[in-house]
């Protein structure tokens, strides 16, 4: 691609990361939420990888550090669903907003999100899938944008793109 | 048949059949139970402003759960059916 | 089955933090971002190379946005749309801190 495209791609994605941010953290006010917030995140780092390839990317792409991230958000809903499990009630029970009275007021006041109104855990649980769909997108664009050949096309190791 | 023949039965067929299905669709207007929605819109005002968002991650939670799950599986199966045995994503191994 | 309790009706708070903002959007939006810029290389790759001017041109204009958005409905305070910039300072941080280099 060319030199001026390499120079706006990066920016923009920036715009995008920001846009998505904000879906995200509206969930429980506006239309969106998790998985919309993620899939603009997604395409903030798609615009990237469409102009620069996968060589001499911005954002790196390694296979560790992405499986690392998603991990990280697929444990922190199991995680938000076990405190409401431990702590009396079921399973991804509302500890913010105490609708049964079955917790303490002291982890009420913990596990609540600061805000305008009291929403209880439903914005911990939209970053959570947000950071998940926005590495798994990811995934799925470089597995198409990458692999062109068959694996007894490849000569020595040879990279792909 | 004639072609023209099976064109008058075929519009007769569709014009019988739309009619008895929009008379039964209309009698049923009157008869549809609310259920469990008054407590729904009763109780998820005072949570959240957004009702959506509300069911998808209250009410229904566990739902979402499994959805996640479908995300991680799809990823999965993509890899494996369109990997064509080889597979690089590029970027570095060595950290 | 109806609950004998009764539940209070949507009920607004104020701003917690300095008087102006909330605490919950600012340090999420901070968070998320750190995590988006830990994906991120350090070093300048492929000859494009961005100066300081460079990036506080993007903060100007991720300012500029903020305010044109406005904040969410039901919040009151300053009409300034804080999750957009904490999101970009956050990439923008956690590229220094927490980005790979490339070797040569």
């Amino acid at each position: 691609m060319s030199d001026l495209l390499k120079l706006i791609a990066y920016p923009a994605s920036f715009l995008m990361i920001g846009y998505g941010v904000m879906t995200i953290l509206g969930g429980h006010i506006t239309p969106g939420g998790g998985f919309q917030g993620g899939a603009m995140m997604a395409s903030g780092a798609i615009l990237c990888i469409l102009a620069y390839g996968l060589k001499d990317n911005p954002f790196s792409l390694s296979h560790e550090r992405m499986s690392l991230v998603e991990s990280c958000g697929a444990l922190l809903y199991i995680c938000l669903g076990l405190v409401g499990l431990l702590a009396g009630g079921s399973f991804l029970y509302n500890v913010g907003t105490n609708i049964y009275g079955l917790v303490p007021a002291g982890l009420q006041t913990m596990f609540n999100y600061p805000d305008a109104l009291h929403a209880g855990i439903i914005p911990y649980l939209n970053i959570a899938i947000g950071v998940k769909v926005f590495i798994g997108l990811t995934t799925l664009v470089i597995l198409f944008y990458g692999v062109t050949k068959f694996a007894g096309d490849y000569i020595d190791n040879e990279e792909i793109d | 048949m004639k072609a023209s023949i099976r064109d008058v039965a075929l519009i007769l067929a569709i014009a019988s059949f739309a009619t008895i299905f929009l008379s039964s669709m209309y009698t049923f207007s009157g008869m549809i139970f609310p259920g469990i929605n008054y407590i729904y819109q009763g109780l998820g005002v005072s949570i959240a402003p957004n009702l959506v968002t509300n069911i998808v991650f209250d009410f229904r939670g566990f739902d979402t759960l499994g959805e996640a799950f479908i995300l991680v599986s799809a990823v999965v199966t993509t890899m494996l059916v369109f990997g064509r045995g080889k597979v690089n994503l590029g970027g570095d191994d060595n950290e | 089955m109806v609950l004998e309790t009764t539940v209070p009706f949507l009920q607004s708070v104020g701003p917690n933090l300095f008087g102006l903002l909330y605490t919950g959007p600012t340090i999420c939006a901070l968070i998320i971002g750190i995590i988006a810029g830990a994906m991120m290389h350090k070093t300048p790759t492929n000859g494009i190379k961005l100066n300081t001017s460079a990036w506080i041109a993007i903060i100007i204009v991720a300012l500029l946005v903020a305010f044109w958005l406005g904040t969410f409905p039901y919040y009151t305070g300053l009409n300034f749309g804080p999750g957009f910039v904490m999101a970009i300072i956050g990439a923008i941080i956690g590229r220094a801190v927490l980005g790979t280099k490339i070797k040569a």
